[in-house]
């Protein structure tokens, strides 16, 4: 019998080499011994969040930048792709102006993601990302600069660089 | 010894499960040792996210294995503790004895 099909490969989703290797030979180890699927499971799902966690910690320049970027243009590009979507399926309704629901999600997404980030690079080439941070939020800002009000953009940029601050400034625990 | 150095409850057994086993520590042997002494569900994520830290801190080191058929053919990870994470380990071990020292607990008071 075989280790759940789902729960391995949501790990080599997360995982990547040479981390993989190591963990899947232990969980493969344990499976022949124990046989229980639903103990696989629970490995799996629970190891998902400190292993990439700890490849973000150990990430390399590009991994950094990528963090970046999803912190600082990602949330912005994301959040008006969808927007335009919904929009796009109503008549007449594609140029309309976002509502404060957007908003409210700009923020949201804007701030977990800064923060994620945050925690992902901190103590890590501050002085080179934080510059590069900029650059992104500011070409994704204009991108949609005419479909959101000056305010929107200024908030959302704000609430980006409080979320990678905080992150960067979360201690690093315990957690299992 | 700097506040960024002193080691977590996790740290502590992490770094002790390492020591009792000696040549065969890895992952899996690391967590089965945890849960089998401190009665304690651990993940392997959890383990290995805890020795990449204490590896970062120069408290461990760690060598590929050969890779065997138990494993699918995958290779292990083996950890060894080095003099500083020795070193580490009995002063965060020294500072819990002397904060317990002369307390009386519930289970002791009973």
């Amino acid at each position: 019998m075989s280790p759940p099909r789902g729960a391995v490969l949501l790990l080599r989703a997360a995982v990547a080499s040479p981390h993989r290797e190591w963990v899947e030979g232990d969980l493969e180890e344990e499976w022949r011994v124990r046989q229980s699927r639903a103990w696989y499971w629970r490995q799996v799902v629970r190891s998902v969040i400190p292993l990439v966690g700890m490849q973000a910690r150990s990430a390399n320049w590009e991994a950094s930048l990528l963090a970046v970027f999803a912190a600082s243009a990602g949330p912005i590009l994301l959040l008006d792709g969808f927007w335009s979507f919904i929009l796009s399926q109503v008549p007449l309704r594609a140029g309309v102006v976002r509502g404060m629901d957007y908003l409210a999600m700009g923020l949201w997404l804007a701030g977990a993601a800064g923060a994620v980030a945050g925690y992902a690079c901190r103590g890590r080439r501050a002085f080179v990302l934080a510059p590069i941070a900029v650059l992104f939020t500011l070409l994704a800002l204009g991108a949609i600069t005419g479909v959101t009000p000056f305010w929107y953009r200024a908030i959302i940029t704000a609430t980006i660089g409080a979320g990678v601050a905080a992150g960067g400034a979360l201690p690093q625990g315990e957690k299992r | 010894m700097p506040k960024g150095d002193f080691l977590g409850e996790f740290e502590q057994l992490v770094l002790m499960a390492v020591l009792r086993l000696g040549r065969d520590a890895y992952g899996m042997t690391v967590r089965r040792e945890i849960e089998a002494r401190a009665g304690r569900e651990v993940t392997v994520g959890a383990v290995y996210a805890t020795l990449e830290r204490l590896e970062a801190k120069g408290y461990v080191q760690s060598k590929e294995g050969e890779p065997t058929a138990e494993r699918g053919g995958r290779a292990k990870r083996l950890f060894a503790v080095t003099g500083a994470g020795e070193a580490a380990l009995e002063t965060s071990l020294e500072a819990l004895r002397r904060m317990s020292k002369g307390l009386k607990l519930a289970g002791e008071r009973a």
